[in-house]
């Protein structure tokens, strides 16, 4: 499923993926490397997917 | 099944695959760290071309103790061994799946004390999942998850109608678990159902470890009426042994020759993180929100082995591809009565591409098998149609196929909009992050990769005459052990 979020997590740099509906949710995200918790605001980087999806 | 036999389990197949092919099986008794080193092992046995069935002695479970179980993994890793569990071959193993799996057996109920998954029973503070060598197996895993699950529900009102699935259970502590519960399976629909009319969590129980036969019975499609230990007994070749559960007793019955069998309640409204994990397609899938699972007591054999799944190789292919040919292979049978065999390679995660061989007698019939295959089930999406010359199981040779036989602006079909899995990273939704059953489509299609039907007359294949090939052995000229020692080239 391409249309996933990555971001970068503040605690240790590491970039992962979350769902967009966590962002919808407001559910924290959960880095798999540090396992710090988090809202997506406070990440270091967030990409989006292109709405469209896909863009090649 | 006589009584003095004894009923197949995964022991059963262990033993058969000892005697028959002992290379295929093999101990790793140096410990091997849960974390990454068992994928590393497994992974380069892919790299390799080598797909044996592997246990892992040494190891340390998920708190870091010396563990005592034993982890087995590739069990279905080699179609060869596949194609052994059901008496079958390499180039039929699918189609013997699925005719099997029509010829339903009744299970066999059998007491307590007979049952050798009731060896040790765990209940309530005893259970620790974390006993479990559960292995965190790719880098960006979110957490341990227990793979070799098939979760199982019942519907007492129907007359003990069960409904079995390989789905996930990540752990979350000792005695809870989220359930890999996908929207549209029997048991998500079992639990919606149970919530929706009681108000009340759902009983479910989780079996791991036995024949692979049993195993990917658990993957037969059936509709929700249809009980599933009975389809098991099909695949099985002979009824599923069961005996009542801890928690329920004769109301909810569990395989008797699983390794483990995990009982607990799916509670209506909590959910719980299912975090980030590897899939079929070779991609991590972004953490969901799944139903957890409270569970109430363990039972396992005294000396059980956990039976894990390699993600993203041959073990995870072949699991749920074989199953699928045999569904594939009788959709187009009804269209295309001439259909000779289906695969699905691993090159497309043996769920994407299939290759369909068929005998083509008229005009059409390449077009008509796409069409048939691709409303099976959604994860196939690209459809190879090739005569009964071309070799299904060599990638090369269907490649071969496209290449001397196709023509795409018309032998190719593309259907723009089609329901996808959310595991096939080109789906695409109009709301992200919607993970719902219908929520993601995709362009799907096939090519027309065969000759003209007859009497249209088309290029002939360059062969050596059968005679000559069959009287020819390669070490008779060139020496066994000469021929043994030229490498394999890419």
């Amino acid at each position: 499923m391409a249309s996933s979020m990555r971001v970068v997590c503040p605690g240790c740099d590491e970039e992962f993926l979350v769902s967009p509906q966590f962002e919808k949710m407001k559910i924290a995200a959960k880095c798999p490397f540090c396992e710090k918790e988090f809202p997506i605001e406070e990440a270091k980087r967030v990409v989006r997917p292109s709405p469209i999806l896909l863009i090649k | 099944m006589s009584s003095q036999q004894q009923a197949k389990d995964l022991r059963s197949f262990l033993a058969e695959v000892k005697e028959r092919y002992p290379e295929e099986l093999i101990t790793i008794d140096r410990e091997a760290d849960l974390r990454f080193a068992i994928s590393a092992l497994l992974v380069k046995l892919d790299r390799a071309h080598k797909f044996p069935i592997t246990l892992f002695t040494h190891l340390r479970d998920v708190e870091g103790k010396p563990c005592a179980f034993p982890l087995l993994s590739n069990l279905f890793a080699s179609r060869r061994l596949c194609a052994l569990a059901f008496n079958s071959s390499v180039e039929r193993v699918g189609l013997d799946y699925d005719a099997r799996s029509q010829a339903l057996k009744t299970p066999a109920i059998i007491g307590r004390s007979q049952a050798p998954v009731k060896q040790v029973i765990r209940k309530g503070s005893e259970v620790n999942l974390f006993e479990f060598p559960v292995p965190l197996p790719y880098h960006m895993e979110g957490g341990r998850t227990i793979l070799g699950s098939v979760v199982t529900t019942v519907d007492n009102h129907e007359g003990n109608v069960y409904n079995c699935a390989y789905q996930t259970l990540r752990l979350l502590g000792p005695r809870k678990v989220t359930v890999g519960l996908g929207e549209g399976t029997h048991n998500w629909e079992r639990y919606r159902e149970r919530v929706a009319s009681t108000g009340e969590g759902l009983p479910a129980i989780a079996w791991i470890g036995h024949h692979p036969a049993a195993c990917m019975g658990a993957l037969t499609r059936v509709p929700i009426d249809v009980d599933e230990y009975s389809v098991i007994g099909g695949t099985l070749g002979e009824p599923l042994r069961l005996t009542p559960s801890e928690s329920w007793g004769e109301k909810f019955l569990v395989p008797a020759d699983a390794e483990i069998v995990i009982e607990g309640i799916i509670p209506p409204k909590e959910r719980g993180r299912h975090g980030l994990r590897a899939d079929y397609a070779r991609y991590y899938s972004p953490e969901t929100l799944r139903p957890v699972m409270d569970v109430q007591a363990i039972t396992y054999r005294r000396d059980a082995i956990y039976h894990d799944i390699h993600l993203g190789g041959r073990d995870q292919d072949h699991l749920g591809g074989i199953p699928l040919e045999g569904s594939l292979h009788r959709a187009v049978k009804q269209t295309v009565p001439t259909v000779k065999n289906v695969h699905l390679p691993s090159s497309g995660c043996s769920r994407f591409h299939a290759y369909v061989q068929i005998k083509k007698t008229a005009a059409g019939q390449g077009r008509e098998a796409i069409i048939a295959a691709l409303g099976v089930d959604r994860r196939v999406k690209h459809v190879v149609v090739v005569d009964e010359d071309i070799n299904i199981f060599d990638d090369a040779e269907v490649l071969w196929a496209v290449a001397t036989r196709s023509r795409w602006d018309r032998d190719m079909i593309v259907i723009p909009n089609m329901i996808m899995t959310t595991r096939d990273p080109t789906a695409y939704s109009g709301s992200p992050g919607d993970l719902s059953y219908h929520a993601y489509t995709v362009a799907k299609g096939g090519i027309d990769a065969t000759m003209p039907a007859p009497p249209e007359p088309f290029e002939i294949r360059i062969k050596v005459p059968d005679d000559v090939m069959n009287k020819i052995q390669l070490q008779d000229y060139v020496g066994s052990e000469l021929l043994s020692k030229i490498p394999l080239d890419a």
